[in-house]
């Protein structure tokens, strides 16, 4: 008895670094804007490697990569933000998130940093204006000088999951 | 018994649906020949090691049940009653009770009293009833003797308290003698439920406590469900040891490889080649023989429809004879569990109303006797199961009239038979109004489909008016490795499922010919064969566009033949089929995705959806 | 040296059982499904100090299993217990007759098997 006692105590201390009021997030770059997601969403950060297109989705979807045997599909953010395509650079890396229960992928320009945002820093985002879609976004972070959009990737990625149908190719 | 043995319930509950099986098949056949005394030694002794393991687990009700059948099966081997309608139809329904028994001992759960008191009664009419030879001898009801070594204060809580170890209060107050058997039953008596008692305090409504129960049973049957789908696989020990051989061999073949590494001079190349190829082999079989660990005969969901039609048959009036053929049939065991619903409907809507009635067979000319065929083979990389009846067939004007009245097709719209068919699996086509029978191959024909798809294999109809239909299932023989032809389209691959490809060809420049909107055919020894361009239907950027260059794959399905044109063939190889959708979704004419040889993703193409996708892409105008 | 006990009964859930409190008892076991793999077993080399039969099985019974058993002289003096749900006299006399030494009535706990085998089988 004595040891289930101390090994609940043991499982139950606090996680170190975050904050009681805010949350952490991993920034990286698209184009010339830095966004963040929720550290918690991030499964891993992969280098680029070759994916495979598949027929007749949307050119958000960059296509499928094979991550240690399971098929993840890749979201190219440039093409969802309607920004233009972008030369691959070493820079390049695939951002794995886990959006319900779903894994998926999507490319990035460049991984910046994990920052910690309390959360009276985090305003709604703007109704208009933004150089991407607001819908998009949880909100807009201060994190010192610089500021974070704040990826909502359910619905980001959810999005594409409601395309169906068949797409001419035009 | 103490709960060292609790460990062998599984044990007890896998071996007794067994046994179960055994004497539910066994009293089918008895029915054809009454006088098969082995036969009724099989079903005795199923019965029998019933009865004397429950008792071992303390499962007293299923032994005595199991006891009262017992008698009556003693007394069929004692030819002191015969085999008769009655006789088998008791014992059959004994058989239901057993199983339900069983199961209440499963799931800790009891069993309706009542139902169990119908039972006995049955049973006991029946023994009564026949034709005794020795009528100086009345059945006497037999006192539970069995039950006799059990401890008494555990027969009166009953079985269901057994499981885990889990003792209740009364049991105990009883064992260590504070409290009399008769004080506990009526204390236990003169408890009120939890509901009740809310109720009487107006703490709820008794319409709320009846949601909460109802909501109470469904978690309980959820639970259930969930149990079952964590389900072992028996596996037969001969599989078990030629896979260890194998494995042996792999070790074998390794152990030469690596020292043949430590110490390789360039010379030695023509042998390591050899020890490769020896690996390749190596895996292969072993590939192949874990897969058919997951194999398992079809015969374990047709022996099932034997009772059902039988119970059918006499639901309905009717005569029917059941043909089941190909029970040995091998297929994935997951593919075998999913099938189970989707042929029972199949059967049962032939004998519901595929087959008619006595009299209007007789008028038809047909024998009075209605015959249902089952037969399951293998026909390439797939199985077929296929359900015949010599019924009415199809009635291509009612389906007709009903598809038009729910405006699923245009008012004189001329139609293939084999689209009128087709008619019957769309969604809703016959849930209403039933009674008109539209032969009533409609009801949840269109479930039968989605499931039949959904496992990757598809559903065809024959049918004849006045002759009979048939239905016959395809069904993939694994759902985990198919065998593909790997082709190129500019830079990309992809794989086209072996079963599918008829034959490749690399047309002459003639054999092509243009059709007035709709692309181009490929003449095949004297056939016109409709060419979809994979590069089109695929948004490719190929290295060669015209199907007179291209190299011509041609695939058939559901009896429709195309040929795709590709850029280059790459080869032949197994692959094992990787889900799109477990973190995608399913992608029109993608049958599912797998890893290539060098790491990268290919995709495996679902030839029924290509077709459909060139199709539409043809009616956009492209 | 542990004692070994034959068990033959066509259940495997009994089988798994009896050999589980057996084992568990100390004592080494050899397991048949009906009575031909029993004389097998016997004719094979095995050499039981006890044979633990149930009576209603396929192929052979269990009866007829005493009988043969008794029939070869390695084992013409070797207890057999027999197992049967009924405590039916007629079934134990025929068991006697065939040269049983004592019998089990199922359903019984571990510890009355092993009691019994002890009446038989002194240490």
């Amino acid at each position: 008895m004595a040891a289930a006692v101390a090994a609940v105590t043991k499982g139950s201390e606090p996680q170190v670094g975050v904050d009681a009021d805010g949350s952490q997030f991993l920034t990286f770059c698209v184009g010339d804007e830095v966004y963040g997601v929720d550290i918690l969403r991030v499964q891993e950060i992969k280098g680029y490697t070759t994916v495979t297109r598949i027929p007749n989705t949307p050119a958000s979807i960059k296509g499928v990569l094979n991550l240690r045997g399971t098929i993840v599909p890749v979201v190219d953010l440039r093409a969802t933000f309607g920004m233009p395509a972008a030369e691959r650079t070493t820079l390049t890396v695939i951002v794995v998130l886990v959006v319900r229960d779903k894994v998926t992928g999507v490319i990035v320009d460049a991984v910046s940093d994990v920052v910690n945002i309390a959360k009276k820093d985090i305003q709604a985002p703007p109704a208009f204006g933004a150089k991407v879609d607001v819908s998009f976004l949880s909100g807009i972070g201060k994190c010192g000088e610089k500021l974070v959009a704040l990826l909502d990737i359910d619905r980001l990625l959810s999005d594409e999951e409601e395309y169906e149908g068949v797409k001419p190719t035009a | 018994m103490s709960g060292d043995l609790s460990q062998f319930k599984d044990a007890f509950f896998e071996e007794s649906a067994e046994l179960l099986q055994t004497m539910e098949e066994g009293l089918l056949q008895l029915e054809q020949s009454p006088d098969d005394l082995d036969l009724l030694n099989r079903i005795f002794r199923a019965a029998h090691s019933i009865k004397g393991s429950s008792g071992m687990f303390g499962f007293t009700a299923v032994t005595e049940f199991t006891h009262k059948v017992e008698g009556l099966l003693d007394k069929l081997r004692n030819a002191q009653i015969v085999v008769t309608e009655a006789v088998m139809t008791a014992l059959l329904e004994a058989t239901d009770g057993m199983k339900s028994l069983v199961e209440a001992a499963h799931t800790g759960q009891g069993a309706d009293p009542e139902l169990f008191e119908s039972l006995k009664a049955k049973i006991e009419a029946v023994q009564r009833g026949g034709p005794s030879i020795s009528p100086a001898e009345p059945a006497p009801a037999q006192a539970a003797a069995p039950a006799a070594a059990v401890p008494e204060s555990r027969r009166a809580v009953g079985a269901s308290e057994s499981d885990s170890g889990h003792r209740r209060l009364g049991e105990i107050l009883v064992q260590s003698g504070v409290v009399s058997e008769d004080q506990l039953s009526q204390a236990l008596s003169a408890q009120k439920r939890v509901g009740e008692i809310l109720v009487e305090q107006k703490a709820v409504t008794p319409v709320q406590v009846a949601k909460a129960l109802e909501k109470q049973q469904q978690i309980d049957a959820a639970a259930v469900d969930k149990k079952s789908e964590a389900a072992s696989i028996r596996v037969d020990t001969v599989k078990i040891d030629k896979l260890i051989n194998l494995v042996g061999e792999l070790v074998i073949t390794q152990s030469m490889l690596s020292d043949l590494g430590r110490r390789f001079e360039p010379d030695q190349l023509p042998v390591l080649l050899e020890r490769l190829s020896q690996l390749e082999r190596n895996t292969r079989e072993i590939q192949e023989r874990v897969m058919s660990v997951r194999m398992m005969p079809i015969g374990s969901v047709f022996n099932r429809f034997p009772r059902l039609v039988r119970d059918l048959a006499s639901k309905n009036g009717k005569k029917i004879t059941l043909h089941i053929h190909g029970e040995g049939t091998e297929l994935d065991k997951t593919v075998l569990e999913s099938i189970g619903d989707p042929l029972t409907h199949l059967v049962r809507n032939s004998a519901d109303h595929g087959l008619e009635p006595p009299e209007e067979r007789v008028k038809a000319g047909k024998p009075e006797q209605g015959v249902i065929r089952l037969n399951a083979y293998h026909e390439g990389g797939a199985v077929c199961i296929t359900i015949t009846d010599d019924g009415r067939g199809l009635n291509r004007e009612k389906i007709l009239a009903k598809a038009l009245k729910q405006g699923l097709i245009g008012d004189g719209e001329p139609l293939p038979d084999d689209q009128i068919w087709a008619l019957i699996f769309k969604p809703g086509f016959s849930t209403a109004d039933k009674l008109t029978d539209v032969s009533g191959r409609g009801v949840g024909m269109d479930v039968v489909r989605r499931n039949i798809e959904g496992l990757g294999g598809s559903v065809g109809i024959k049918t004849q008016a006045g002759q009979g239909s048939t239905f016959t299932l395809k069904l993939p023989l694994t759902l985990a490795i198919i065998e593909g032809m790997t082709v190129r389209v500019g830079t990309e691959t992809y794989i086209v499922p072996l079963v599918s490809i008829v034959e490749s060809i690399q047309p002459t420049a003639e054999a092509v010919k243009p059709v007035v909107g709709k692309g181009e055919v490929v003449e095949v020894r004297g056939t016109y064969v409709p060419v979809v361009r994979l590069h089109e239907a695929f948004g490719i950027k190929a290295d060669v566009t015209e199907p007179a260059d291209a190299i011509l794959v041609i695939v058939e399905t559901e009896g429709e033949q195309v040929a795709l044109s590709v850029d280059e063939l790459l080869g032949q190889q197994q692959v094992v089929i990787k889900s799109l959708e477990q973190n995608f979704r399913k992608v029109p004419g993608v049958a599912g995705a797998t890893i290539l040889g060098d790491g990268t993703v290919g995709l495996i193409v679902d030839v029924r959806g290509l077709i459909d996708v060139a199709r539409q892409q043809a009616v956009a105008g492209l | 040296m542990g004692k070994t006990v034959l068990v033959v009964d066509d259940s495997s859930t009994m089988r798994q059982m009896v050999t589980f409190s057996l084992k568990g008892a100390g004592y080494d076991v050899v397991e048949a499904g009906d009575g031909e793999e029993a004389v097998a077993k016997l004719n094979g080399g095995a050499k039981p100090h006890v044979v633990i039969t149930d009576l209603n099985m396929p192929k052979m019974d269990g009866l007829a299993l005493i009988s043969a058993v008794r029939a070869m002289p390695a084992f013409k003096f070797t207890p057999i217990l027999m197992l049967t749900t009924e405590s039916d006299d007629a079934k134990k006399k025929a068991g006697q007759a065939a040269g049983a030494t004592g019998w089990l009535v199922k359903p019984f706990g571990p510890d009355q098997m092993l009691a019994v085998i002890k009446k038989v089988l002194p240490a």
